[in-house]
């Protein structure tokens, strides 16, 4: 009396198909439960057990043997329950022998043999798929969110006995449908709506320079004085992003599901995260890990933005965390002697004060000593930096300009700039893994930002009078190669240049002294 | 001004009879003695807790330092504390004081003290002078005028500006610049007076091995080959607040004007200034905005009667040191005259003027010249951009800019 039943886990965010192996024999009565497991996949055989007798199931005094394969992976999560149960009663002949077949079965089991959600399902009955798996019995919490995904059966059990009821008969039984909630979910969810470039009065080049970002993908630094609007800024870039495509959506959405953000989630995310974590965030809330490894706000941020106000008052360490992820847009986080690999392509917008009382330069309000200054902005060191393509200042906005009857830009008409220099930018990246300008490799800058003669001394000039570093000329003609495209123009321009140049950064800290720091 | 140096007057003559008496002494001397003076002067500077006037008590009792070398300990006792005694003894049994003097002046570390004849004639009538100066470079030309030039630490643009303005217009007229090479003002107008090609002096808080603050180092490298720097504390001496209010009235003691440009209410600057009358030097101060706090000092010292400075060569005409020095551009007036304004003559260069009249000496932000220039936000950018690649203005922050000198 044995039987073989497929269910899955998540492993970082990656769907790990397990298979639960259950054999029932003469013997020492006794449960037994092996496959290293952790703490909650453990407890899973008291459940089940009692799941069972409560839904009226008898064991037999016999030696039940489940082993959850392959071994080396350690179980995590209590989705198994399901499988569990299932496995067993199949083996004691309650089911049919090929009731299961091509079928993954994931759900945790309450006592009275309710079946409960159980979060990753997006991302699982999407892998079920991909292995050739025509039907997923998952909880009917999860139902909705199962069928987002299109080529499988999804069947939503209320319990036990529906579980048992449709593998006997192949038919569902009337569950009492569990009403999808429809509070609002925070970070994502249509029903949240997103703020208006439109109500930002004044800050053109604020507004600019994240249009600028949004188009090519780059990253955008805005420093400012207190309540200059920094953070009203950056809240209001998801709204200039293209959508998500569909692709992308998946993308997102597993990850939210596997976070458990997606539970009760009637549909897809469709609109791009915004992710504002505090400045007290530790390094791992951020990057993600834990016993369990869960997805961070970066990883959360997939895909979108990820705002971090006050940069500074960010612990170092965090703020050097976002090295990896900036460059390889992805983290590999290690724990428990495991490698876990999370998505992080997120565009990083930055907002900070330029010393701590905020208004350096302007010695008249600024209280800061020079010391003091540059303590604060070598917060930021110098690599991160350097991954920030844009800076751009914000300044104090008057009672006039507030005021003001001028109809601003609405992120509509921003929005439909950015959407042509991104297909622009598409079309010229076809064949090559990087998809926007802010990803554009040393080696192909050469080829897509080909310079005239005029814009190469332009170039020339610019390197020598602003002390640039090679990297921060890449940076340049990266962020004009955008401006250009916005633009519509193939070639990059002087003009396109010379706006570029108004974005560069590493000059916070060069300028404190008024001449350049000395080597 | 003449009300403060009436002020000063009791105890100016007071001081110079001193300083006439000693200086009396060294006239009389043969070159072997002064010499032989010397490092038992620079042993007895270097004894911790040996002070000017714990020096002036010995000499005056021994007759010179090398018969206060050989002073027994209980006898020095009798004039000055016991522990400063017990300290000079100490430091007088090691015997290797000829040595140490040797190996300093090895290093190129000169010491002049009163009795030396190079000793600077600036400083011989001041009031407190150093009884030794320890020197690295070469000692200011007497016969050249010397101006210091201090202020705040942390200063505006605006007085950034001034002060690289000074220290370029004063190294092209031959003066010598100096200062105490702080941060801000101090530190801008000797690296302006040096990449004028002019020398500078920087007079520190430390011994002169010692560079302080570490982001002078240029400075201070750049001043031993074009100047020097001067301390009276021995080498090795460390920084510490309580010596730089002291060296103040070397600086002002060097130069034969003392120009302030920015200080505080209360501030260091001003202590300096007050010394400089003291010494009975004259006293220039640039003014600036009302509103600002570090206008309130100088806006003090002009009250009380220094003299405002409206140009580099207006000040040395006014103090009669524009003869000693060499030709200051007739820039006439105005202080910046000596930036032309940049010639956009083409009518493509109309919106180009329009932005540069709109920037001025002190950062000014984007959206406060949109508003000047009522120009579309990506135009002005460009022709930002296009006035720092042309170096006629600079960007400070990001979205900050000003008029570059």
């Amino acid at each position: 009396m044995f039987s073989t039943i497929t269910s899955a886990m998540i492993f970082g965010v990656e769907p790990v198909l397990i298979h639960v192996e259950v054999d029932i024999a003469q013997g020492l009565p006794g449960f037994m439960l092996v496959g290293y497991l952790s703490g909650e996949v453990k407890e899973a055989g008291e459940r089940v057990r009692v799941a069972l007798k409560n839904a009226g199931i008898v064991l037999p005094p016999m030696r039940v043997t489940v082993n959850l394969s392959p071994a080396g992976i350690r179980k995590e999560g209590t989705a198994f329950d399901l499988p569990i149960a299932v496995g067993i009663l199949r083996a004691l002949g309650h089911l049919p022998e090929d009731s299961t077949e091509g079928m993954l079965v994931i759900g945790e089991l309450g006592l009275g043999g309710k079946a409960n959600s159980v979060r990753g399902v997006l991302p699982l009955v999407k892998k079920a798929r991909e292995e050739g798996y025509s039907r997923c019995l998952l909880p009917a919490g999860n139902e909705e969110e199962g069928k987002l995904i299109e080529g499988v059966e999804v069947i939503g059990i209320a319990d036990i006995h529906g579980a048992m009821d449709y593998l006997k008969s192949g038919k569902r039984s009337e569950c009492p449908k569990e009403t999808a909630s429809t509070k609002s979910r925070t970070g994502h969810g249509e029903e949240e709506k997103i703020q208006d470039f439109s109500e930002v009065k004044g800050q053109a080049a604020a507004k600019r320079a994240a249009e600028i970002a949004a188009a090519g993908f780059h990253n955008l630094l805005l420093t400012g004085p207190p309540g200059s609007g920094k953070t009203m800024i950056a809240k209001r870039i998801p709204g200039i992003l293209p959508p998500l495509t569909e692709e992308e959506s998946l993308e997102v959405s597993s990850i939210y599901s596997i976070a458990g953000l997606l539970s009760n989630g009637p549909s897809l995310i469709r609109q791009r995260p915004f992710m504002n974590p505090h400045h007290t965030i530790t390094a791992q809330a951020l990057a993600g890990g834990g016993n369990a490894a869960k997805p961070g706000m970066i990883s959360l941020a997939h895909k979108g933005v990820l705002f971090m106000d006050e940069l500074p008052e960010f612990k170092t360490s965090v703020i050097d965390m976002l090295r990896q992820p900036l460059e390889e847009k992805k983290i590999r986080i290690v724990r428990l002697g495991r490698d876990y690999i999370f998505p992080a392509d997120f565009m990083l917008v930055a907002a900070m004060n330029p010393c701590p009382c905020g208004y350096y330069p302007d010695f008249g309000k600024c209280t800061c000593s020079l010391s003091k200054i540059r303590r604060y902005q070598g917060h930021i060191s110098g690599p991160v930096l350097d991954r920030i393509d844009l800076c751009v200042g914000v300044s104090g906005v008057t009672a006039k300009q507030l005021s003001q009857k001028r109809e601003e830009e609405s992120s509509i008409s921003i929005r439909g700039r950015v959407l042509a220099a991104r297909k622009m930018q598409e079309e010229r990246y076809r064949d090559k893994p990087y998809r926007f300008n802010a990803l554009l490799p040393q080696a192909d800058l050469k080829f897509y930002c080909g310079l005239g003669k005029k814009e190469e001394r332009l170039m020339e000039r610019a390197f020598t009078t602003m002390e640039m570093s090679a990297r921060s000329y890449c940076r340049v003609l990266k962020t004009a190669r955008t401006i250009a495209d916005l633009d519509g123009s193939g070639d990059v321009k002087g003009i396109h240049i010379e706006e570029a140049l108004e974005y560069k950064t590493g000059e916070i800290r060069r300028n404190l002294e008024g001449t350049k720091q000395e080597k | 001004m003449k009300e403060q140096s009436r002020k000063n007057n009791g105890k100016t003559e007071n001081f110079q009879e001193e300083n006439a008496q000693q200086d009396n002494g060294w006239k009389s001397m043969e070159k072997d003695e002064w010499e032989q003076q010397q490092p038992y002067l620079h042993w007895m500077i270097g004894v911790e807790g040996v002070g000017n006037r714990t020096i002036e008590k010995l000499i005056k009792h021994a007759g010179s330092p090398k018969a206060v070398y050989g002073m027994p300990e209980q006898e020095m006792a009798e004039i000055i504390p016991a522990g400063k005694a017990a300290a000079l003894a100490e430091a007088g049994r090691r015997g290797d004081v000829l040595e140490k003097y040797r190996e300093m002046e090895e290093r190129g570390i000169h010491f002049y003290s009163p009795w030396h004849p190079r000793y600077p004639g600036r400083l011989r009538n001041i009031p407190d002078r150093p009884y030794g100066i320890y020197v690295e470079g070469e000692l200011p030309e007497e016969e050249v005028p010397s101006v210091a030039i201090i202020g705040a630490r942390q200063c505006s643009g605006y007085g950034r500006l001034m002060a690289q303005l000074c220290g370029r217009e004063l190294a092209e007229a031959g003066i010598h610049v100096v200062s105490g090479m702080a941060r801000g003002i101090d530190g801008i107008s000797q690296r302006a007076a040096l990449e004028a090609g002019g020398k500078t002096y920087a007079v520190l808080g430390s011994g002169t091995d010692i560079c302080y603050p570490l982001e002078n180092r240029s400075i201070y490298k750049r001043a031993k080959e074009n100047g020097a720097v001067i301390s009276e504390y021995p080498p090795g001496t460390p920084p510490s607040p309580r010596l730089f209010p002291r060296r103040n009235r070397i600086i002002s003691g060097l130069a034969d004007l003392v120009l302030i440009i920015e200080a505080r209410q209360r501030s260091g600057t001003l202590i300096t200034a007050d010394m400089a009358l003291e010494q009975g030097k004259d006293v220039y101060v640039v003014p600036g905005r009302l509103t600002d706090d570090l206008s309130q000092g100088c806006h003090q010292m002009l009250k009380q009667g220094a003299g405002l400075f409206t140009s580099v060569k207006d000040m040395l005409e006014e103090t009669g040191l524009a003869s000693g020095a060499g030709q200051v551009d007739g820039r006439k007036g105005c202080p910046l005259g000596c930036h032309k304004e940049p010639a956009f003559q083409n009518k493509a260069d109309k919106t180009v003027q329009k932005v540069w009249d709109a920037l001025d000496f002190y950062p000014k932000d984007i959206d406060c010249l949109m508003e000047e220039t009522q120009m579309d936000y990506r135009v002005l950018v460009r022709i930002l951009s296009g006035l720092c690649l042309e170096e006629k203005a600079v960007r400070l922050t990001a979205g900050q800019f000003m008029k570059k000198i």
